[in-house]
């Protein structure tokens, strides 16, 4: 490491985000001598005690001090979002293969399935919390979510 | 019954059937049509039986099939737990059956359970948001008591061919007593440090490599054992400890 340089390896840092991505995790953590590092995706919750801003983008803590790295996420937030009652794995069809339950300008009726949730082998099915039409879906299908996060725009 | 009084054995019903499309199913249309739940359902043979994602559940008679409506079973944020309680009731009653000296029967994570690491049940939960805005979660488990349907993904056995000689109904009897217990002691949610604990002590692999296999992708390291909240831990190496909601497990 160069002097000028601030005291945290870029370089280390760098790498466990591109393991990150490579790997499809939403977190990684790894400790060296005292310094420890977690870098995570957009929406994972953070379990470090100093505050952190609700929409963190890639967040990146050692011993004390928080850098933030470039942003890899947008927020999107929308009145109309239905958002995920829980963590788990977000389906769009029925079956692999199979038609999605909807699509985007497809018209929804409240209560019917929009996707399912997977969590511990549960399946649950997340229906629209009210009629409209579909105009935007943010999940992709197989895809992990997180808690609170946006799925589908209803208008 | 959300945090309610604590699930006592008389509080069951069960409806015994002959074809039906799938015991999941029956029990969500009931679900709808305003059931109030703790309610099991049992088919000698199933014409349209489901697994995850649509896989198909071969379901001829000889087995056992039975689901289990629930309504309200807990709030949403403990109902992860729930998959937990149910593996450990069904480990038990496999248990009860097999015969002294026999392989050990093993829950595979999250509820998956094998003998001599052979699939011999499946169990599929599912849950939907009521119109009357109740909650319904049906448990559904299929045991493979003298039949061995060949699913393709895992090895597979039966309890017939593990030495145990129970039928169906004498299976289900004592299903309904243990899976009684299993929410007794699972108590909405607030028991999930005991359900851990005997999930724990029944589960196969922990301290193993494994390999989870993701909608995408898989991934391999040391089967850690579980959170609090159920996710399996898989150590990646390097101190990297990766938490899984939702994936199939292969040992080796």
């Amino acid at each position: 490491m160069a002097d000028k340089k601030p005291a945290i390896d870029q370089s280390l840092i760098r790498d466990l985000a591109n393991i990150l991505n490579e790997t499809d995790l939403t977190e990684i953590e790894v400790e060296q001598d005292d310094l420890r590092i977690r870098v995570s995706r957009a929406g994972t919750p953070q379990y470090v005690s100093a505050p952190v801003p609700a929409v963190a983008p890639l967040q990146v803590t050692s011993a004390g001090a928080a850098v933030a790295a470039a942003p890899v996420a947008e927020a999107r937030l929308s009145k109309n979002a239905v958002t995920a009652p829980m963590v788990g794995t977000a389906y769009l069809s029925p079956a692999p293969g199979s038609r999605p339950f909807v699509e985007v300008g497809a018209v929804v009726k409240e209560g019917q399935t929009i996707l399912i949730i997977e969590a511990m082998k549960t399946m649950n099915q997340i229906p629209a919390p009210r009629s409209g039409k579909v105009t935007e879906i943010f999940v992709e299908d197989g895809t992990p979510v997180e808690y609170g996060e946006a799925l589908v725009v209803i208008e | 019954m959300t945090g309610g009084n604590r699930i006592s054995l008389d509080d069951f019903r069960h409806t015994a059937l002959g074809d039906v499309g799938s015991t999941n199913t029956e029990c969500l249309n009931r679900a709808r049509a305003g059931d109030p739940g703790l309610h099991w359902i049992t088919a000698t043979r199933q014409i349209a039986g489901r697994g995850r994602r649509g896989r198909s559940w071969v379901s001829e008679a000889g087995n056992l099939y039975a689901s289990l409506l629930l309504i309200d079973p807990a709030p949403m944020d403990r109902l992860h737990s729930l998959p937990l309680a149910v593996a450990v009731a069904v480990q038990n009653v496999i248990q009860s059956v097999m015969p002294t000296g026999s392989e050990p029967v093993m829950i595979k994570w999250p509820n998956d359970i094998l003998i001599e690491g052979k699939k011999c049940c499946g169990i599929l939960l599912e849950g939907e948001g009521l119109p009357n805005g109740h909650h319904a979660l049906v448990i559904g488990i299929g045991i493979n008591v003298a039949l061995v349907p060949d699913h393709g993904l895992y090895p597979v056995t039966s309890l017939h061919a593990q030495g145990a000689s129970v039928s169906p109904e004498d299976l289900f009897a004592r299903l309904f007593v243990s899976m009684a217990e299993a929410l007794r002691v699972w108590n909405h949610g607030q028991g999930i440090a005991e359900i851990i604990a005997q999930w724990r002590s029944a589960a196969g692999g922990i301290g193993q490599k494994i390999t989870v296999n993701l909608p995408d992708h898989s991934l391999s390291g040391r089967f850690e054992g579980i959170d609090e909240e159920g996710r399996l831990m898989l150590d990646l190496g390097a101190g990297a400890v990766q938490r899984i909601a939702a994936g199939d497990v292969f040992f080796g």
